[in-house]
């Protein structure tokens, strides 16, 4: 494995916010997970490893250079950024192409790329369509597709799991997975601890620009372990949905409130396989469900206790 | 199960390192021809230009079928006489359009970049910050030029069509390179102003009515001034006054806007010009923001 980004004390900071403070991190190729919650420095890590920002002290290296201002890194580069805008009148196969031309590409090979990164997000149907008339899910697949297709060594995917359904998170899952198996490095950005654990075995735990937990998810998940996470479920029939969990040695508490029933379990990963399942059979009509303690804080509290 | 290359891999796409702007200049381009009001207002433009036409036409084909009672008749309607007054006029008629059809298409190229945080991902690509403004003011200027310099020069060629010998040849030789400057004149305070106030406010729309009232101003200001200090001279320091004046000097006309040497006319364009770069320069430079 070969060094990609080298931070060495590294900070950020933006008048009195300190962004990012004094990191000392190597991230190699294949898949990095960076977990933490909003404003852990998650992004502003990204944006200092792509150059956009220039570190307020300490150096950033990617591939051995600054990249700051740097094309020849920026090139090696794909980025997907978290925000959800776009502009006017464009398609999504638009969108990628222009995009793919600042990488000095021809016309032709633009396009062959474009067409390519669409197919592999599974947007060939609708690239063609303005990026207004696309559903949250969609822009975030074409935001993906800009950053694969000029098929980059290094890739920055900042919270993209964000808006898709459960069918585009496993695909998406899939898809970073198999560009870390082809050699690329990938760092996924998220502050669902769920979503770094499908995708990578290796994370870097971020809070207040600091970093946290360094490693093997699976030893951060040890530590973790007696610390329940709660999630809460909207469906139709909230009692035949409980009883599939009840059983659970991992389940520690079911409520129910007003149509949803709250599950604390120790075991996330079981659940949500077994939620998935349930959802796809419909066997409980579940209308919506959301992480209670998602945003990590509870598990940073665990954590730094 | 496959290996991998795992060390740093070459970049597989062909570079275009000294033109990544222009890239940004087909794309902008791509943008604003597929808008409707941008076309109408060129369609607009193109009425002017078609009665240019007609006007070096009839007054060539007057002239060359040697009717000199028509042609008497013509010289006496200033309208239709055809000298180096017509491409002047032609230009400085055409350039409140260059106004709204830059401020339409202008306005809103930075600012909206901004606040769809396009900036970012256009900096996340191997695109500098100068290849980005190089890209944007190319675009405006490439627009300013459709409705100034490219149809003035092209009614220069058409005149020399009509009316070929070397006596028009040598009326009219210089006066392509007195439309390039006046057309420079005219397109870039107007474009690197409308660029720097879209860099500085954070919608077109507040972007639009800057520009929009700080021409208004000057211009009062360039109107008033004289009148109060009884110096002509003063209407330097409106901007239109400072490039009609140009126009005077570079296409031989009579000096009617005020008497001040044109060195200083330019002064005031340099300047504006200068003053509107460095503004948007330093806020592209300070794209840096917290998130």
């Amino acid at each position: 494995m070969s060094v990609v980004i080298e931070a060495k004390e590294l900070s950020k900071w933006f008048g009195e916010v300190v962004a990012v403070n004094n990191l000392d991190v190597t991230i190699e190729s294949g898949v990095t997970g960076l977990l933490g919650p909003n404003g852990a420095g998650k992004s502003t890590f990204i944006k200092l490893a792509m150059g956009l920002y220039g570190p307020s002290r300490g150096t950033i290296k990617v591939f051995g250079q600054s990249p700051r201002n740097n094309m020849d890194v920026l090139r090696r580069i794909g980025y997907c950024p978290e925000f959800d805008r776009f502009p006017d009148n464009t398609t999504g196969f638009e969108f990628v192409y222009w995009l793919n031309r600042f990488y000095g590409l021809t016309g032709g090979e633009a396009t062959r790329r474009a067409e390519e990164a669409c197919e592999r997000v599974k947007m060939t149907d609708r690239m063609d369509d303005l990026i207004e008339t696309y559903s949250r899910g969609m822009r975030q697949r074409i935001k993906i597709a800009q950053a694969l297709a000029p098929a980059p060594e290094l890739l920055f995917l900042d919270e993209p799991m964000a808006g898709l359904d459960p069918e585009g998170r496993e695909e998406l899952f899939a898809l970073i997975r198999a560009l870390g198996e082809e050699g690329r490095a990938v760092i996924v950005s998220s502050h669902i601890l769920y979503e770094i654990e499908r995708v990578t075995s290796y994370m870097v735990l971020l809070h207040n620009g600091c970093i946290l937990a360094r490693g093997k998810v699976h030893d951060v998940r040890e530590l973790m372990d007696e610390h329940p996470l709660a999630v809460t479920v909207e469906c139709r029939s909230p009692r035949a949905l409980a009883a599939h969990f009840a059983g659970d040695d991992t389940t520690l508490s079911i409520e129910f409130d007003n149509g949803r029933v709250t599950v604390r379990t120790r075991d996330p990963n079981g659940f949500f396989d077994k939620l998935n399942r349930l959802i796809t059979e419909n066997a409980a009509e579940v209308t919506s469900f959301a992480c209670a303690d998602a945003d990590l804080q509870s598990v940073f509290q665990y954590l730094v206790r | 199960m496959p290996i991998y290359e795992q060390t740093y891999r070459a970049y597989e796409g062909k570079t275009l390192r000294g033109f990544r702007w222009w890239v940004m200049v087909k794309q902008e381009l791509r943008v604003l021809f597929a808008t409707r009001p941008f076309l109408y207002l060129l369609i607009v433009a193109v009425i002017h230009v078609s009665f240019r036409v007609f006007q070096i036409t009839v007054y060539d084909m007057v002239s060359m079928a040697n009717q000199s009672a028509a042609l008497m008749a013509l010289r006496n309607i200033a309208m239709m006489q055809v000298d180096e007054r017509t491409f002047f006029d032609f230009l400085r008629i055409q350039s409140p359009l260059v106004f709204l059809v830059t401020l339409f298409a202008g306005s809103g190229m930075i600012c909206n970049d901004f606040s769809d945080n396009l900036i970012e991902i256009y900096f996340s690509k191997p695109l500098t910050r100068l290849d980005y403004i190089a890209g944007k003011i190319v675009t405006l200027v490439l627009v300013g030029a459709i409705l100034t310099a490219i149809p003035d020069i092209l009614l220069v060629v058409l005149h020399n069509l009509l009316a070929p010998g070397r006596e028009t040849l040598r009326e009219t030789y210089w006066i392509p390179f007195s439309i390039l400057a006046f057309s420079a004149c005219i397109v870039l305070p107007c474009v690197l102003g409308i660029l720097a106030s879209s860099a500085l406010f954070s919608s077109q729309r507040y972007a639009g009515i800057a520009v929009f009232m700080l021409l208004f101003g000057d211009s009062a200001l360039g109107s008033a001034l004289p009148g109060l200090v009884r110096n002509p001279n003063f209407s330097v320091l409106s901007l239109p006054m400072a490039i009609n004046r140009m126009g005077e000097t570079l296409f031989n006309q009579p000096k009617k806007t005020f008497p001040l040497h044109w060195g200083w006319s330019a002064l005031v364009i340099a300047l504006v010009c200068a003053a509107a770069y460095w503004a948007l320069a330093s806020r592209i430079r300070r794209a840096e923001r917290a998130s």
